[in-house]
């Protein structure tokens, strides 16, 4: 598969390397799951990930993650090579839903380091803390002019989805912001 | 000798880093800590700049921010020249230059001082009363001199070569200010555990402290502490210039202007946009000048900048001092001047019933007239005229977040009235350890300046009282006192008291104005940011774009996205490439990027029904694998966009959008979900990034696409027209349709978009052993004009009904209701008269129409004659070799035969009235 991102570490100027990476990963197999709850459970129990019930919360196992985006939309993500949709859909054709395959959609942006959140928060309004952002908090939120979807996978580490004809931009947004950095 | 004003011990400068720096091109010394007032202070200068009005001389009023005078441009080379910085603010560096301002040809001697000795002439409101005739004259003549003649700094001319940035920041207490109640209040929160953010303007945490020689210790324990807790993050140089709703704040921190001018690896300045739980404003107060004939001459200052200077900075500002005050705060200057080694020549205390007559001395006072209690004068010989009138809290902060305001009788001044949710003031803002101060006294006769900055005297503001404006927001536009870049934070108080004075009275009842941000001038560099240059906008590109780049595409920008409006093969011009790409078309077939077009997926099990309510076509008879073209009209009827809607399975819709509607369509349908359909099961998914889409058009599409797949049978007897097909194109998963934008046999592919690039690469490899080529934007819109096919946004305004579009059969007749269907049979809609799509040929077939043109029934109508209707495409048919155009006509298919006449300035264009459809009006060539 062709990545649109950069896929190189980038480089930071002024010794911030050590604080923060940016990095374009592989999207991997994302379907947006729209249902009721009863089939948001069927679907959970299909993908082997219950579907979280918390809105702008991630449930992840085993490689697989859900996201719940909306108040009857979820994010499904999962490796590159699982070849979960054809199982699902089975699973799910009895049911009233929508399961659609946005595997191409969005550029993928791997960013890490004691100063994540800071760079996130040069473009990203949002307040980014680990008590009001936690780990496996995911949300649709902005990044300077261009709508992301913001998932925190680990304290340090966030994943920044964007509409790949985007990915230049947040990028470029990134990375001057990055380089303009303030203290820790 | 160098700096004879500096004291041989003493201040907070480090004296072990002299700096030189210019002033007007005088070379000068300082030291590291000083700010560009306090060096050129200790150096003896204190004539600094010409007002703005009267040109008259003016020095260093004040030792920070309020500073209405000392107003200087920095130049740090090309692009990077900043006019009206304030000397008291600019930090010293090594190479600094300064230049003074508003004087011609040199501040010493100066030829626009002469408008002060014809004043009387320029009085308050001046430009209302003189100018006003002739009244042309007003734009050419009176405003440009006024503006050369009055000003400030010059505007820089070339591009700013800095960088900014932008933060935003959430904490627990946000902490403006970081005087004595300001690290308090900081120290508390953050040794409690708060999150705390504690900004100040100035380069040293301290505020008041820093004047104090005592305190320095105190100041250093505080600082070390906050510096010591990981929940502090502490700003410095970093002003808070505005308060906005929900506690929501706006800091502009300086982060390189103090550097040498080399070091570049930073932003310049950075924007941080906080949301705090809780603000505390620690502001502090603002010495008040005092109002008396000559009080703007240099060597006339604050009291308590004059103690800064000495106790900060080691800068004794005068060695004959006269100190006049309404306080007993002018006392213990005095002490400290008297410590530092200054001679006090007198204290006038105007609580004594003395005041100052006037002053004297040309570019630097040199002594004052004092009237005493028996109304006698004494002149007392002097180089430094202190003054303190008393304390004004800076409220600014506060009364932008909508905080209420008293009168404090025993200060004179405007404190905050009681706080606000989470807003609250403390230290000198709230007027907390203030001097008790008596009303002013107000000395009027002779130029007793009110707003330095505005030139704006006593007699400004009483002479504005006398000709009727009583309302303190009238009185200042007319005067403009506190109208200047400093918005007179040394002057409205004054003001408001003379005025109050003037009407006689209390000046709690007159009121203050307001308060507006920027507290003081922000670079407009900080408010852009991040979003300078190339990221001033996200531009989006196409999957085929590198191939399009390395294949001479020319391109254009739709919204966002950069397409390709033509490939120039050869050196091409645009004309002769578009026509190619036409002719290539229909003679072979061309690839076109259509990624760009917006995709829906809409899915569940009433996803038929939601699509017969938002379309006018009734899908009902759709099939699984067919495709249509659709029309959606928003409620009042009018056309709103267009696509594609393709039945993928019995529940299951690939609907596309035009290329700028992917937006407001989503929103449209969801709103229309959410409100109105909200017993529907149906979800609604944005694709449009999902899928690239490439169309293939031409006689040899056919062949083209078949070279790219092996799983969809593409005979026309299995996939005819407007059918669709999931299957593989280069070994992608796809989704291909048979339509048409061309009037040609056409597909268009969708595959992932990350296998965009590589299948566009096959297909042109394909369509290259066809004969074909790549065709841009130009290309489609003369192939499909010829065809008569609309653009939603072209041959639509918003006004516009299907059946003026010609598609009134489109409409499902059967169906109950669908946004818009009732709209359409109001009168204004369905009356004859309205305008129809037609086209349009020149009875000259070489002249071209332009796009918008008018038409009129008559040649040669005149002006104002009505018009029958207007082009909305105009283009050169290559197949026909001869200028079309489209045209939306009153009765317009009614007329189809007749001519018409579109008047151009170099005279009428008669055209006949045609069907909209130039090319194969059977659709043989569609069909085949």
């Amino acid at each position: 598969m062709v990545e649109p991102v950069p896929s190189t570490r980038f480089t930071l100027g002024n010794n911030r390397a050590e604080r923060v990476s940016i990095l374009g990963i592989a999207p991997g197999r994302q379907f947006v799951f729209r249902g009721p709850r009863e089939v948001a459970d069927q679907c959970g129990a299909a993908f082997g990930v219950d579907l979280p019930a918390s809105p702008c919360r991630a449930n992840r196992q085993d490689g697989r993650a859900a996201l719940r985006l909306g108040p009857d939309e979820w994010l499904l993500i999962a490796l590159p090579d699982d070849a979960v949709l054809a199982s699902l859909r089975h699973s799910l054709s009895r049911f009233a839903h929508a399961l659609v395959d946005v595997s191409s959609s969005d550029a993928v942006f791997e960013i890490r380091g004691p100063s994540t959140a800071l760079l996130l928060n040069a473009a990203i309004p949002l307040d980014l803390s680990p008590k009001t952002f936690p780990v496996d908090a995911c949300t649709r939120t902005i990044l300077a002019k261009v709508g992301v979807l913001l998932w925190r996978t680990e304290q340090e580490c966030f994943r920044l989805q964007v509409a790949r004809s985007f990915a230049a931009y947040v990028h470029d947004v990134l990375a001057e912001a990055a380089w303009g950095l303030p203290d820790a | 000798m160098t700096q004879p004003y500096r004291l041989p011990t003493g201040g907070r400068i480090a004296r072990s880093r002299p700096l030189r720096f210019t002033f007007d091109g005088r070379s000068y010394e300082g030291y590291a800590g000083d700010t560009l007032a306090s060096a050129l202070l200790a150096n003896g200068v204190h004539l600094v700049g010409r007002s703005f009005k009267y040109h008259r001389p003016r020095g260093i009023l004040s030792a920070g921010s309020e500073e209405p005078n000392a107003l200087m441009t920095i130049d740090r080379g090309a692009g990077r020249v900043t006019p009206n910085l304030r000397a008291t603010q600019i930090e010293l560096y090594d190479g600094l230059c300064a230049i003074s301002q508003n004087r011609w040809p040199s501040l010493d001697f100066d030829l626009g001082a002469a408008s002060q000795f014809v004043s009387r002439l320029l009085p308050a409101g001046f430009y209302y009363k003189t100018f006003m005739w002739p009244r042309a004259a007003w734009r050419r003549v009176y405003e440009p001199l006024i503006r050369r003649a009055a000003g400030l700094g010059k505007a820089p001319r070339a591009p700013d070569p800095d960088r900014y940035t932008n933060q935003f920041a959430h904490c627990d207490v946000l902490v403006i200010g970081a005087g004595p109640a300001g690290l308090e209040a900081a120290l508390r929160a953050g040794r409690a555990g708060s999150s705390v953010i504690l900004c100040d303007e100035q380069q040293e945490l301290g505020g008041s402290l820093l004047n104090n020689s005592q305190a320095a210790e105190r100041l250093l324990q505080y600082t070390n502490e906050l510096r010591a807790l990981p929940n502090v993050r502490l700003l410095r140089r970093t002003t808070a210039f505005g308060v906005f709703a929900q506690n929501f704040v706006a800091l502009a921190e300086r982060i390189n202007d103090h550097l040498p001018a080399s070091n570049k690896d930073m932003p310049r300045e950075s924007l941080w946009q906080v949301r705090a739980e809780r603000t505390v404003i620690a502001t502090g107060a603002i010495e008040r000048p005092l109002v008396f004939p000559g009080n703007d001459r240099p060597g006339v200052m604050l009291a308590h900048a004059g103690l800064a200077y000495v106790n900060r900075y080691g800068v004794l500002p005068g060695k004959q001092v006269v100190i006049a005050t309404t306080n007993d705060d002018g006392y213990a200057v005095a002490d400290a001047l008297k410590a530092a080694g200054a001679e006090i020549a007198t204290i006038v205390d105007l609580r004594r019933d003395e005041t100052i007559a006037a002053t004297h001395g040309g570019k630097r006072i040199s002594s004052v007239d004092i009237r005493l209690p028996d109304n006698s004068l004494r002149r007392i010989a002097c180089d430094l005229l202190l003054m303190s009138g008393g304390w004004t809290p800076s409220v600014h902060l506060f009364s932008q977040a909508r905080g209420k305001l008293r009168f404090d009788v025993p200060l004179q001044c405007f404190v905050p009235d009681g706080t606000l949710d989470a807003i609250e003031c403390v230290g000198g803002c709230a007027g907390a350890g203030l001097q008790p101060s008596p009303a002013t006294q107000i000395v009027a006769d002779g130029k007793s300046f009110v707003d330095f900055q505005n030139d704006v005297t006593s007699a400004d503001i009483e002479l504005a009282v006398r000709e009727g404006f009583r309302s303190v927001e009238h009185i200042k536009r007319y005067t403009t006192s506190g109208m200047a870049t400093d918005q007179g934070k040394t002057s409205n108080m004054n003001a408001l008291a003379i005025a109050a004075a003037t009407i006689d009275a209390p000046v709690g009842s007159v009121g203050t104005t307001t308060f507006r941000q920027p507290f003081t001038p922000v670079t407009f560099g900080t408010l852009a940011g991040l979003s300078r240059g190339a990221l001033f906008e996200p531009v989006r590109t196409l999957p085929s774009h590198d191939w399009a780049l390395a294949h001479g595409a020319v391109f254009e920008d739709t919204g966002q996205w950069k397409r390709a409006s033509y490939f120039s093969l050869k050196g091409e011009g645009m004309r002769d490439a578009v026509m190619r790409e036409c002719r290539t078309v229909r003679a072979a077939a061309g690839i076109f990027d259509a990624s760009s077009l917006g995709k829906i997926e809409i899915s569940g099990p009433d996803a038929l029904t939601f699509l017969n309510r938002i379309y006018i076509n009734d899908f009902s008879r759709l099939d699984i694998g067919r495709c249509r073209y659709a029309l959606m009209l928003n409620e009042a009827g009018l056309a709103m966009d267009d696509g594609i809607v393709g039945r993928l399975a019995e529940t299951r819709f690939h609907v596309t959008t035009t290329s700028g509607g992917i937006g407001h369509v989503l929103h449209h349908m969801e709103d229309f979900l959410q409100t109105e359909f909200t017993s529907l099961q149906v979800w609604l998914t944005d694709v449009t990034e999902q899928w690239s889409t490439f169309a293939v058009q031409g006689p040899r599409a056919r062949d083209i696409v078949g070279e790219l797949t092996t799983t969809i049978d593409l005979s026309p007897g299995s996939m005819s027209h407007m059918s669709l097909r999931e299957g593989s194109v280069c070994d992608a998963d796809a989704r291909l349709m048979r339509v048409s934008f061309t009037g040609e046999c056409g597909y268009e592919i969708n595959v992932p978009s990350s296998e965009g690039a590589r299948v566009w690469a096959a297909l042109y490899e394909s369509a290259s052993r066809h004969d074909a080529s790549a065709y841009g934007l130009e290309a489609l819109n003369v192939l499909r004009a010829e065809k008569g096919y609309i653009i939603v946004g072209q041959e639509t305004d918003g006004s516009t009904t299907p059946d003026d579009l010609g598609f009134g059969k489109m409409i499902g007749a059967r169906k109950d209701d669908f946004v818009g269907k009732r709209s359409l049979s109001l009168a204004h809609l369905a009356s004859s008269g309205r305008k129809q799509l037609v086209g349009l040929k020149p009875l000259d077939p070489q002249k071209m129409l332009e796009e918008g043109a008018q038409i009129t029934l008559q040649s040669g109508a005149p002006t104002g004659s009505h018009a029958v209707g207007h082009v909305t495409t105009a283009c050169w048919s290559a197949v026909l070799d001869r200028s079309i155009a489209l045209a939306l006509v009153e009765n317009g298919r009614a007329l189809i035969g007749s001519t018409l006449h579109v008047p151009m300035p170099n005279g009428d264009i008669p055209v006949e009235v045609t069907s909209p459809v130039f090319v194969d009006p059977a659709g043989a060539r569609l069909h085949g």
